[in-house]
């Protein structure tokens, strides 16, 4: 599928990381496939990673003028997820881009590096663990007075959206790429299309 | 120790509703964590050394066997015996033996893992004799009658006032009036009571973070000082080791001591770093007149060459459980054996056999933090994988999770059925769940739904847009709007 494209970019760190730094591993005992696994991997990146490290990408201005001044100034907190942080040493990368978005605060909250508890299977196989450990992330988010939660990884925004819902939190759930592309308007996640409450009713 | 291992989820869930556990196990953070992390930042060659002593280990375990007959030729030397045990029962046959070589009555106790490994307590206390911890940590948990519950900090799960309340119940013969409110008149208490058990003590049994090839030296490294109490006044010294603890050379074992001590507890060295080599010689003013090693296997041999030799590098300086979410969750019991966190979910199914503990290296999210800062540079997370395997191979897990693996790798090796399927599924929540942003509860998902909403996924996949081009055009000169939304 990949096989005819210059570079394969994923908008999961786990994604990312499993082709970059596992396929080579898992293939390693087939010739044929090894070889092609290793081609992959090379030319495999996270979003954000491919971004800044790829294409030199170091700012992002946001044309923001039809949005109210409200959504322009924004207090967002980045979740380090595992698989991107410690597989593909994304840390620096999604910070240098937020960073220099005008009318957007980075607040880093406390045990932003900690794994959030999704992990795969490991959260429907360990519920009770992983929901501490989900119970941990969203207490800190909240503290931290942040009123957007991004991260770079599909699992762990599910993950901590489908906490901060039931706790009925206000705080949005987004991935990057949402604001850095401009589409922080849209609906968060686990949010409905059409807008809803900020606290938001119960299904 | 009783092994339960197999309760493994009961024990964990029990654990997370246990309240003063939960509040010993926040004393993690401070204590071990951020000590560990200043220490590190103040060595700007840790990440060397760290290398090098793997480098150190790896050798000496590829030539173990010569390390370990020059270990004993050595000992042998210096008027010391070394006793190789295959196993458990070898190695408690072997102590009890030289026990009872000097009908002992009471023997004083260092901390020892292997000592744990082998139960060597309930054995001697079954035969009669009467076994001393004197590690702090160690003697409260023993008080307790309970086993540890984390390889460096035994008794990490006990808040002082559960201190407090032990000694008051078992020192009966203080005053019962007595407060005990300041930790440090509960040092004081313990130091005052083992005082006398030294010296009384026949044998005393230490354990061993290294063996040194080149002199025959046993090392333990302690902040009590209640080693070496321990093991200089009693006429017997019997040193309990297992055989990946040997290095080739003293200076190896001083390279591994620098990044030891800063990986467990954040100081740069232990208060106390004590070699002991042979019996007590005609011009030593102290020490025991007969000095034993116990070289225990118990199935280390076996890893040796195998997919999982990496562990037998472990230092046992408990970073990986340290900074270990589900262990910071959890604490050590849940583990249900000797060795806890992520070294204890690999090395327990090792040792025990996967059968016992096959759901250890399943309770990971595979974080990777213990492999960041595990000082030996061992993959914890590709060990626990390894050991996942090894469960599934032998159909440990239970049946609806491995055929639910075996129906996802079905579909994902076929995408047009993947497609299709991705495609029923989409409509069906359009239809079923009417436009519902996240769902309260999902069929077959009540483990995700228990505790957080299901957000519900988009109308359309992203392949299916990808494919209508509408994204193709999207560029990337940093505009934000542009990117991702350029035909808009």
């Amino acid at each position: 599928l990949f096989e005819p494209f210059d570079y394969v970019v994923a908008p999961s760190g786990s994604c990312a990381a499993m082709i970059k730094c596992h396929y080579p591993d898992i293939f390693a005992s087939d010739g044929k496939m090894a070889k092609r696994a290793d081609r992959l991997a090379s030319r495999t990146y996270e979003l954000i990673s491919f971004l800044v490290d790829n294409r030199g990408l170091s700012e992002v201005t946001l044309d923001t003028s039809d949005q109210a001044p409200a959504q322009r100034e924004t207090v967002v907190a980045y979740h380090d997820s595992c698989s991107g942080l410690r597989e593909l040493k994304i840390h620096a990368q999604p910070r240098l881009l937020l960073g220099s978005i005008s009318g957007v605060e980075l607040r880093e909250f406390a045990d932003a590096d900690i794994c959030c508890g999704f992990g795969g299977t490991f959260c429907v196989k360990y519920p009770e663990i992983s929901n501490r450990m989900v119970e941990d992330k969203t207490a800190a988010i909240c503290a931290s007075g942040a009123t957007t939660l991004l991260g770079g990884d599909m699992g762990c925004l599910l993950n901590v959206a489908g906490k901060l819902k039931r706790l009925g939190s206000s705080v949005q759930t987004r991935h990057v790429a949402e604001l850095l592309a401009g589409m922080a308007d849209g609906p968060a996640i686990g949010e409905p299309a059409t807008g809803e409450p900020a606290t938001g009713e119960k299904d | 120790v009783e092994i339960t291992s197999h309760k493994f989820t009961k024990q964990a869930i029990a654990a997370l509703d246990d309240e003063p556990l939960q509040r010993a196990l926040k004393k993690i953070k401070q204590g071990f964590v951020i000590n560990r992390g200043d220490a590190v930042k103040n060595l700007p060659e840790f990440d060397l050394l760290r290398d090098e002593a793997k480098a150190i280990k790896d050798h000496t375990l590829a030539h173990i066997d010569l390390y370990l007959e020059a270990f004993e030729k050595k000992v042998t030397e210096h008027g010391g015996q070394v006793h190789w045990c295959r196993d458990v029962s070898d190695a408690q046959n072997k102590v009890l033996e030289i026990c009872r070589s000097v009908d002992a009555q009471t023997v004083t106790k260092g901390k020892s893992m292997i000592g744990e490994e082998i139960a060597i307590n309930a054995f001697l206390e079954k035969n009669g004799i009467e076994p001393i911890e004197t590690d702090l940590g160690e003697y409260i948990i023993q008080l307790r009658q309970e086993p540890p519950s984390h390889i460096i900090a035994p008794a990490i799960h006990v808040t002082k006032d559960a201190v407090a309340d032990i000694f008051l119940r078992t020192h009966t013969e203080l005053d019962p009036s007595r407060s005990l409110e300041d930790p440090r008149t509960l040092v004081d208490e313990a130091r005052s009571m083992l005082r006398q058990k030294y010296l009384d003590a026949d044998v005393g049994i230490t354990g061993a973070n290294f063996l040194v090839a080149e002199t025959g030296s046993t090392v333990i490294v302690t902040n009590e000082g209640n080693g070496d109490l321990t093991q200089s006044l009693p006429q017997i010294h019997i040193v309990l080791a297992s055989i990946e603890k040997v290095v080739p050379t003293l200076e190896d074992t001083t390279t591994i001591l620098r990044v030891l001590a800063r990986s467990a507890t954040g100081q740069e060295f232990s208060a106390y770093t004590t070699f002991s080599t042979g019996a007590k010689r005609p011009s030593d003013p102290d020490g025991p007149a007969q000095f034993h090693v116990i070289l225990l296997d118990n199935g280390r041999s076996d890893l040796i060459g195998s997919e999982t030799q990496d562990i037998l590098r472990c230092i046992r300086c408990g970073a990986c459980m340290n900074h270990c979410p589900v262990y910071s969750a959890i604490g050590g019991h849940a583990y249900g054996w000797v060795y806890p966190g992520p070294m204890g979910a690999v090395l327990s199914p090792s040792l025990l056999g996967i059968e016992a503990a096959y759901e250890l290296p399943h309770a990971s999210s595979f974080c990777g933090r213990c492999e960041e800062v595990c000082p030996m540079n061992i993959p914890l997370p590709k060990l626990l994988r390894r050991q996942r395997q090894r469960a599934f191979e032998r159909r440990l897990p239970g049946r609806i999770g491995r055929w639910g693996l075996a129906g996802w790798a079905f579909v994902v090796r076929r995408p047009k059925l993947y497609h299709r399927l991705l495609a029923i599924a989409l409509r069906l929540n359009q239809t079923l769940g009417a436009g519902k942003a996240r769902f309260a509860w999902f069929p077959f998902a009540a483990g995700w739904t228990k505790y957080r909403d299901l957000p519900a996924p988009a109308a359309k996949s992203f392949l299916r847009d990808w494919g209508a081009g509408r994204h193709a055009g999207g560029s990337l000169n940093g505009t934000g709007r542009s990117m991702g939304r350029g035909n808009e």
